[in-house]
Protein backbone atom coordinates (compact mmCIF):
# COMPACT_ATOMS: atom_id res chain seq x y z
CA UNK A 1 0.00 0.00 0.00
CA UNK A 2 3.02 2.45 1.03
CA UNK A 3 3.83 4.55 -2.13
CA UNK A 4 5.22 8.22 -2.42
CA UNK A 5 1.84 9.40 -1.13
CA UNK A 6 0.40 7.06 1.78
CA UNK A 7 2.32 5.62 4.29
CA UNK A 8 2.55 1.84 5.31
CA UNK A 9 -0.93 2.19 7.09
CA UNK A 10 -2.91 3.88 4.23
CA UNK A 11 -2.10 7.22 5.55
CA UNK A 12 -1.15 10.44 3.39
CA UNK A 13 2.24 11.56 4.31
CA UNK A 14 3.08 14.57 5.75
CA UNK A 15 3.92 17.23 2.56
CA UNK A 16 1.81 15.23 0.00
CA UNK A 17 -1.68 16.12 -1.07
CA UNK A 18 -5.13 14.89 -0.35
CA UNK A 19 -7.93 15.27 -3.14
CA UNK A 20 -11.37 14.93 -1.84
CA UNK A 21 -13.77 14.66 -4.90
CA UNK A 22 -17.15 15.88 -5.04
CA UNK A 23 -19.36 14.27 -7.51
CA UNK A 24 -22.22 15.93 -6.53
CA UNK A 25 -20.69 19.23 -7.18
CA UNK A 26 -17.85 17.84 -10.08
CA UNK A 27 -15.88 19.59 -7.82
CA UNK A 28 -12.59 18.80 -5.90
CA UNK A 29 -10.85 20.18 -2.56
CA UNK A 30 -7.12 20.07 -3.11
CA UNK A 31 -5.62 19.74 0.98
CA UNK A 32 -1.60 19.38 1.58
CA UNK A 33 -1.15 17.75 4.67
CA UNK A 34 1.08 20.10 6.63
CA UNK A 35 1.27 17.65 9.54
CA UNK A 36 -0.03 14.52 11.41
CA UNK A 37 -0.90 15.43 14.82
CA UNK A 38 -1.21 11.81 16.03
CA UNK A 39 1.78 10.26 14.29
CA UNK A 40 2.61 6.78 14.88
CA UNK A 41 0.08 6.41 17.54
CA UNK A 42 -2.70 5.89 15.29
CA UNK A 43 -4.27 2.60 16.65
CA UNK A 44 -7.34 2.95 19.13
CA UNK A 45 -9.67 0.04 20.36
CA UNK A 46 -12.69 1.37 20.38
CA UNK A 47 -14.78 -1.05 22.11
CA UNK A 48 -18.20 -2.72 21.06
CA UNK A 49 -20.50 -1.12 18.34
CA UNK A 50 -22.41 1.45 19.71
CA UNK A 51 -25.87 0.87 19.84
CA UNK A 52 -28.03 -1.26 22.02
CA UNK A 53 -31.34 -3.48 20.07
CA UNK A 54 -33.64 -2.89 22.88
CA UNK A 55 -35.00 -6.73 22.93
CA UNK A 56 -31.70 -7.82 22.95
CA UNK A 57 -30.17 -4.93 26.03
CA UNK A 58 -26.26 -5.78 24.98
CA UNK A 59 -24.22 -2.91 23.76
CA UNK A 60 -22.65 -3.79 20.73
CA UNK A 61 -24.81 -7.08 20.11
CA UNK A 62 -26.24 -6.79 16.17
CA UNK A 63 -29.39 -8.67 16.49
CA UNK A 64 -29.40 -11.92 13.90
CA UNK A 65 -31.40 -10.89 10.22
CA UNK A 66 -31.43 -6.81 11.70
CA UNK A 67 -30.12 -3.88 10.96
CA UNK A 68 -29.13 -1.15 13.10
CA UNK A 69 -30.44 2.42 12.71
CA UNK A 70 -28.59 4.87 11.93
CA UNK A 71 -25.69 6.12 14.42
CA UNK A 72 -22.63 7.53 15.66
CA UNK A 73 -19.18 6.61 16.79
CA UNK A 74 -20.15 8.66 20.65
CA UNK A 75 -16.96 9.51 22.48
CA UNK A 76 -16.00 7.19 25.20
CA UNK A 77 -13.55 9.02 27.19
CA UNK A 78 -15.93 11.62 28.60
CA UNK A 79 -13.66 14.82 27.47
CA UNK A 80 -15.74 15.48 24.07
CA UNK A 81 -18.08 18.06 24.61
CA UNK A 82 -21.15 19.62 22.44
CA UNK A 83 -21.65 17.46 19.12
CA UNK A 84 -18.42 15.87 19.72
CA UNK A 85 -19.62 13.83 22.58
CA UNK A 86 -22.14 12.06 20.58
CA UNK A 87 -20.10 11.67 17.61
CA UNK A 88 -16.34 11.79 17.85
CA UNK A 89 -15.49 12.32 14.11
CA UNK A 90 -17.72 15.52 13.78
CA UNK A 91 -15.50 19.03 13.99
CA UNK A 92 -16.01 22.49 12.33
CA UNK A 93 -11.84 23.20 11.75
CA UNK A 94 -11.46 23.83 8.49
CA UNK A 95 -7.57 23.27 8.73
CA UNK A 96 -8.51 19.13 10.36
CA UNK A 97 -8.71 17.01 8.58
CA UNK A 98 -9.43 13.00 9.65
CA UNK A 99 -8.77 10.08 7.72
CA UNK A 100 -10.21 6.96 9.22
CA UNK A 101 -10.10 3.07 8.64
CA UNK A 102 -12.94 1.63 10.60
CA UNK A 103 -12.77 -2.06 10.93
CA UNK A 104 -16.29 -3.51 12.66
CA UNK A 105 -15.43 -7.34 13.77
CA UNK A 106 -16.42 -9.72 12.98
CA UNK A 107 -16.18 -9.66 9.45
CA UNK A 108 -19.62 -10.47 8.61
CA UNK A 109 -21.62 -7.13 8.44
CA UNK A 110 -23.17 -5.04 5.69
CA UNK A 111 -22.22 -1.59 6.25
CA UNK A 112 -24.11 1.22 5.14
CA UNK A 113 -23.66 5.06 5.25
CA UNK A 114 -26.05 8.39 5.27
CA UNK A 115 -24.08 11.40 4.31
CA UNK A 116 -24.55 13.63 5.74
CA UNK A 117 -26.57 12.05 8.40
CA UNK A 118 -30.55 11.88 7.18
CA UNK A 119 -29.57 11.46 3.76
CA UNK A 120 -29.65 7.81 1.89
CA UNK A 121 -27.16 8.68 -1.02
CA UNK A 122 -27.71 6.72 -4.46
CA UNK A 123 -26.43 4.02 -5.14
CA UNK A 124 -27.13 2.97 -8.20
CA UNK A 125 -28.13 4.65 -11.46
CA UNK A 126 -29.51 8.20 -9.51
CA UNK A 127 -32.65 5.59 -9.01
CA UNK A 128 -31.51 3.31 -5.83
CA UNK A 129 -30.88 4.01 -2.22
CA UNK A 130 -29.88 1.62 0.70
CA UNK A 131 -32.53 -0.16 2.55
CA UNK A 132 -32.51 -1.42 5.91
CA UNK A 133 -34.71 -3.82 5.17
CA UNK A 134 -34.41 -7.60 5.87
CA UNK A 135 -34.51 -8.68 2.11
CA UNK A 136 -30.91 -10.09 0.37
CA UNK A 137 -32.47 -8.05 -3.17
CA UNK A 138 -33.56 -4.90 -2.06
CA UNK A 139 -30.29 -4.52 0.33
CA UNK A 140 -28.08 -5.30 -1.79
CA UNK A 141 -27.24 -1.58 -3.00
CA UNK A 142 -24.90 0.24 -1.16
CA UNK A 143 -22.88 -1.34 1.23
CA UNK A 144 -19.61 -2.51 2.00
CA UNK A 145 -18.20 -4.59 3.97
CA UNK A 146 -15.01 -5.34 6.16
CA UNK A 147 -12.20 -2.31 6.61
CA UNK A 148 -14.19 1.10 5.96
CA UNK A 149 -12.53 3.74 5.11
CA UNK A 150 -13.92 7.21 5.46
CA UNK A 151 -12.53 11.07 5.42
CA UNK A 152 -14.58 13.58 8.10
CA UNK A 153 -14.66 16.77 6.71
CA UNK A 154 -16.24 19.67 8.85
CA UNK A 155 -19.74 20.84 9.32
CA UNK A 156 -21.72 17.60 9.45
CA UNK A 157 -22.15 14.28 10.87
CA UNK A 158 -22.17 10.83 9.02
CA UNK A 159 -24.60 8.10 10.10
CA UNK A 160 -23.45 4.28 10.33
CA UNK A 161 -25.75 1.65 9.66
CA UNK A 162 -24.53 -1.89 10.18
CA UNK A 163 -26.46 -5.00 9.15
CA UNK A 164 -26.94 -8.69 9.92
CA UNK A 165 -28.11 -11.12 7.36
CA UNK A 166 -27.03 -14.05 9.28
CA UNK A 167 -29.14 -16.49 12.06
CA UNK A 168 -26.60 -15.42 14.51
CA UNK A 169 -26.73 -12.28 17.54
CA UNK A 170 -23.11 -11.50 17.19
CA UNK A 171 -21.21 -9.02 19.43
CA UNK A 172 -19.03 -6.90 17.86
CA UNK A 173 -15.68 -5.01 18.50
CA UNK A 174 -14.38 -2.12 16.30
CA UNK A 175 -11.14 -1.08 15.64
CA UNK A 176 -10.08 1.99 14.19
CA UNK A 177 -6.72 3.73 13.02
CA UNK A 178 -6.77 7.08 11.78
CA UNK A 179 -4.79 10.18 11.40
CA UNK A 180 -5.37 13.36 12.25
CA UNK A 181 -4.48 16.10 9.62
CA UNK A 182 -3.41 19.40 10.02
CA UNK A 183 -4.04 20.72 6.42
CA UNK A 184 -3.84 23.87 4.30
CA UNK A 185 -5.17 24.53 0.75
CA UNK A 186 -2.45 24.83 -2.01
CA UNK A 187 -2.61 28.30 -2.96
CA UNK A 188 -0.41 27.64 -6.44
CA UNK A 189 -3.40 27.39 -9.04
CA UNK A 190 -1.07 25.64 -11.16
CA UNK A 191 -0.04 23.16 -8.76
CA UNK A 192 -3.71 22.56 -8.29
CA UNK A 193 -4.50 22.16 -11.97
CA UNK A 194 -1.56 19.76 -12.18
CA UNK A 195 -2.74 17.94 -9.23
CA UNK A 196 -6.23 17.59 -10.91
CA UNK A 197 -4.73 16.42 -14.28
CA UNK A 198 -2.73 13.87 -12.09
CA UNK A 199 0.49 15.44 -13.13
CA UNK A 200 1.36 15.76 -9.60
CA UNK A 201 0.73 12.54 -7.15
CA UNK A 202 -2.20 12.70 -4.54
CA UNK A 203 -4.23 10.58 -3.02
CA UNK A 204 -8.06 10.51 -5.04
CA UNK A 205 -10.64 10.07 -2.33
CA UNK A 206 -14.69 10.24 -3.92
CA UNK A 207 -17.24 11.73 -1.38
CA UNK A 208 -20.04 9.08 -1.82
CA UNK A 209 -22.26 12.09 -2.53
CA UNK A 210 -24.13 12.37 -5.66
CA UNK A 211 -26.83 14.51 -4.62
CA UNK A 212 -26.00 18.39 -3.17
CA UNK A 213 -27.01 18.91 0.23
CA UNK A 214 -27.45 22.14 2.56
CA UNK A 215 -24.53 20.81 4.88
CA UNK A 216 -22.10 20.43 1.96
CA UNK A 217 -22.86 24.01 0.92
CA UNK A 218 -22.45 25.32 4.49
CA UNK A 219 -19.67 23.39 4.69
CA UNK A 220 -18.13 25.36 1.88
CA UNK A 221 -19.26 28.87 2.15
CA UNK A 222 -19.44 28.79 6.28
CA UNK A 223 -16.51 27.18 7.23
CA UNK A 224 -13.87 26.75 3.99
CA UNK A 225 -15.41 30.38 3.08
CA UNK A 226 -15.66 29.64 -0.26
CA UNK A 227 -17.83 32.44 -2.66
CA UNK A 228 -21.13 32.23 -2.39
CA UNK A 229 -22.33 29.46 -4.79
CA UNK A 230 -19.06 28.06 -5.01
CA UNK A 231 -18.85 24.71 -4.02
CA UNK A 232 -15.33 23.76 -4.44
CA UNK A 233 -12.80 24.15 -7.29
CA UNK A 234 -14.12 22.56 -10.08
CA UNK A 235 -12.87 19.52 -11.52
CA UNK A 236 -11.35 21.47 -14.84
CA UNK A 237 -10.86 19.13 -17.95
CA UNK A 238 -7.57 18.72 -19.44
CA UNK A 239 -8.06 21.29 -22.08
CA UNK A 240 -9.13 23.82 -19.84
CA UNK A 241 -5.81 25.14 -18.19
CA UNK A 242 -6.02 28.48 -19.04
CA UNK A 243 -9.34 29.26 -17.66
CA UNK A 244 -8.56 26.85 -14.77
CA UNK A 245 -5.55 29.78 -13.80
CA UNK A 246 -7.27 32.25 -15.01
CA UNK A 247 -10.37 31.04 -12.02
CA UNK A 248 -9.11 29.70 -9.55
CA UNK A 249 -7.76 32.81 -7.90
CA UNK A 250 -10.99 34.28 -7.38
CA UNK A 251 -12.27 30.84 -6.55
CA UNK A 252 -9.90 30.45 -3.00
CA UNK A 253 -8.89 33.96 -2.40
CA UNK A 254 -11.09 34.11 0.76
CA UNK A 255 -10.76 30.25 1.76
CA UNK A 256 -9.66 29.75 4.95
CA UNK A 257 -7.00 26.69 5.26
CA UNK A 258 -4.38 27.17 6.89
CA UNK B 1 -12.25 -9.26 -0.49
CA UNK B 2 -13.29 -9.97 3.25
CA UNK B 3 -12.85 -12.46 5.54
CA UNK B 4 -13.54 -13.72 8.85
CA UNK B 5 -12.71 -17.03 10.56
CA UNK B 6 -14.56 -17.77 13.29
CA UNK B 7 -14.42 -20.98 15.78
CA UNK B 8 -17.63 -22.69 17.35
CA UNK B 9 -18.47 -25.10 19.68
CA UNK B 10 -21.07 -27.73 20.49
CA UNK B 11 -21.54 -30.53 22.83
CA UNK B 12 -24.45 -33.72 22.93
CA UNK B 13 -26.68 -33.55 25.40
CA UNK B 14 -25.52 -37.23 27.12
CA UNK B 15 -29.06 -38.73 27.05
CA UNK B 16 -29.77 -38.83 22.63
CA UNK B 17 -28.67 -40.70 20.75
CA UNK B 18 -29.45 -38.39 17.88
CA UNK B 19 -29.21 -34.76 17.71
CA UNK B 20 -28.50 -31.29 16.25
CA UNK B 21 -25.09 -29.48 17.99
CA UNK B 22 -26.78 -26.39 19.54
CA UNK B 23 -23.56 -23.63 18.71
CA UNK B 24 -21.58 -21.49 20.43
CA UNK B 25 -18.52 -19.19 20.39
CA UNK B 26 -16.91 -16.02 21.43
CA UNK B 27 -18.78 -13.86 19.46
CA UNK B 28 -22.07 -15.36 19.73
CA UNK B 29 -24.74 -14.07 22.11
CA UNK B 30 -26.51 -16.68 21.70
CA UNK B 31 -26.45 -20.24 20.48
CA UNK B 32 -27.73 -21.40 17.71
CA UNK B 33 -28.58 -24.84 16.26
CA UNK B 34 -27.57 -23.83 12.70
CA UNK B 35 -25.60 -21.26 10.16
CA UNK B 36 -27.19 -19.20 7.95
CA UNK B 37 -24.55 -17.21 6.02
CA UNK B 38 -25.44 -13.77 4.10
CA UNK B 39 -25.81 -14.10 0.65
CA UNK B 40 -23.04 -14.17 -1.22
CA UNK B 41 -21.18 -15.55 1.02
CA UNK B 42 -18.76 -18.88 1.02
CA UNK B 43 -18.19 -20.83 4.43
CA UNK B 44 -15.37 -22.93 4.26
CA UNK B 45 -14.93 -25.27 7.24
CA UNK B 46 -10.90 -25.92 7.71
CA UNK B 47 -10.86 -28.18 10.81
CA UNK B 48 -12.99 -30.44 13.46
CA UNK B 49 -11.89 -31.58 16.71
CA UNK B 50 -14.34 -34.05 18.50
CA UNK B 51 -13.67 -35.42 21.84
CA UNK B 52 -14.99 -37.33 24.46
CA UNK B 53 -17.82 -40.58 24.12
CA UNK B 54 -17.89 -42.51 20.60
CA UNK B 55 -19.98 -40.05 18.56
CA UNK B 56 -20.68 -39.79 14.40
CA UNK B 57 -20.76 -36.26 14.03
CA UNK B 58 -22.53 -35.09 10.15
CA UNK B 59 -22.45 -31.99 8.06
CA UNK B 60 -25.55 -30.92 6.75
CA UNK B 61 -26.84 -28.38 4.75
CA UNK B 62 -30.15 -27.08 3.48
CA UNK B 63 -31.23 -25.06 0.44
CA UNK B 64 -34.01 -23.07 2.18
CA UNK B 65 -33.50 -22.46 5.64
CA UNK B 66 -36.85 -20.52 5.90
CA UNK B 67 -39.25 -23.63 4.74
CA UNK B 68 -41.25 -24.45 7.69
CA UNK B 69 -39.71 -27.64 7.52
CA UNK B 70 -36.17 -27.68 6.15
CA UNK B 71 -34.67 -30.51 4.12
CA UNK B 72 -31.15 -30.94 5.35
CA UNK B 73 -28.95 -32.89 3.12
CA UNK B 74 -26.29 -34.77 4.82
CA UNK B 75 -22.73 -33.60 2.94
CA UNK B 76 -20.35 -35.73 5.06
CA UNK B 77 -19.65 -37.52 8.73
CA UNK B 78 -16.15 -37.85 10.97
CA UNK B 79 -16.36 -40.80 13.24
CA UNK B 80 -14.93 -40.74 16.74
CA UNK B 81 -15.16 -44.50 16.88
CA UNK B 82 -14.46 -44.98 20.50
CA UNK B 83 -13.48 -42.33 23.58
CA UNK B 84 -10.42 -40.29 23.60
CA UNK B 85 -9.98 -37.21 20.86
CA UNK B 86 -9.80 -37.27 17.28
CA UNK B 87 -8.57 -33.86 15.29
CA UNK B 88 -8.99 -33.02 11.61
CA UNK B 89 -7.00 -30.29 10.60
CA UNK B 90 -6.24 -30.22 6.52
CA UNK B 91 -4.17 -27.37 4.41
CA UNK B 92 -7.15 -27.60 2.55
CA UNK B 93 -10.30 -26.81 3.56
CA UNK B 94 -12.47 -29.79 4.53
CA UNK B 95 -16.12 -28.80 3.27
CA UNK B 96 -17.38 -25.98 1.62
CA UNK B 97 -20.78 -23.71 1.58
CA UNK B 98 -21.96 -21.46 -0.72
CA UNK B 99 -25.07 -19.39 0.06
CA UNK B 100 -26.64 -18.32 -3.35
CA UNK B 101 -29.75 -16.69 -2.30
CA UNK B 102 -29.24 -15.89 1.70
CA UNK B 103 -31.37 -19.19 2.24
CA UNK B 104 -28.72 -21.88 2.44
CA UNK B 105 -27.53 -23.05 5.83
CA UNK B 106 -25.51 -25.79 7.81
CA UNK B 107 -25.70 -27.75 11.05
CA UNK B 108 -23.91 -30.28 12.55
CA UNK B 109 -25.93 -33.44 13.71
CA UNK B 110 -24.51 -36.35 15.96
CA UNK B 111 -25.41 -40.35 16.48
CA UNK B 112 -24.43 -42.44 18.81
CA UNK B 113 -24.73 -45.99 19.77
CA UNK B 114 -24.50 -44.95 23.67
CA UNK B 115 -25.40 -41.69 24.57
CA UNK B 116 -23.16 -39.72 26.46
CA UNK B 117 -21.14 -36.37 26.10
CA UNK B 118 -19.10 -35.63 23.24
CA UNK B 119 -17.13 -32.52 22.33
CA UNK B 120 -17.24 -31.02 18.94
CA UNK B 121 -15.29 -27.81 17.54
CA UNK B 122 -14.93 -26.24 14.03
CA UNK B 123 -13.60 -23.68 12.76
CA UNK B 124 -15.92 -21.33 9.88
CA UNK B 125 -13.93 -19.22 7.41
CA UNK B 126 -16.81 -16.70 6.01
CA UNK B 127 -15.60 -15.32 2.90
CA UNK B 128 -16.63 -12.58 1.21
CA UNK B 129 -17.31 -11.94 -2.51
CA UNK B 130 -14.46 -14.77 -4.38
Amino acid sequence: MADRVLDENGFVREGEHVLIVFPAYNSVLPLRVKAVVNKNANWWNYGPLPYTFSDIGVEGVVKARSCTDGFRFKDRTGRLTGEQAGDMFYHNKPSKLIHAYVDIKPHLFRIYHEIPSGVKQYTYMEAVTFTTSVDEYTSDFGYTTGVVEMFFLPGFHIDWFVANWTNMNLRTNVMIKFAEYEVELPTDPKLIFNLMMRRVPSYWWTLPVTSSRVEFDRMFSDIYKFPAEVKGIPLYRSYEEEKALREIPDLIKEVVIA
Amino acid sequence: MTREVLTFYGETDGSSATGTFELDSDVLHSKVSYIRPDKGMECRIWARLLAGAACRVYVEQTEDVTESSPTWKKLGAVDLSSAGTLAIEDSNFITKLYSRDGKQAFRFTWEQSTPAKSFLEFRVEFVWGE
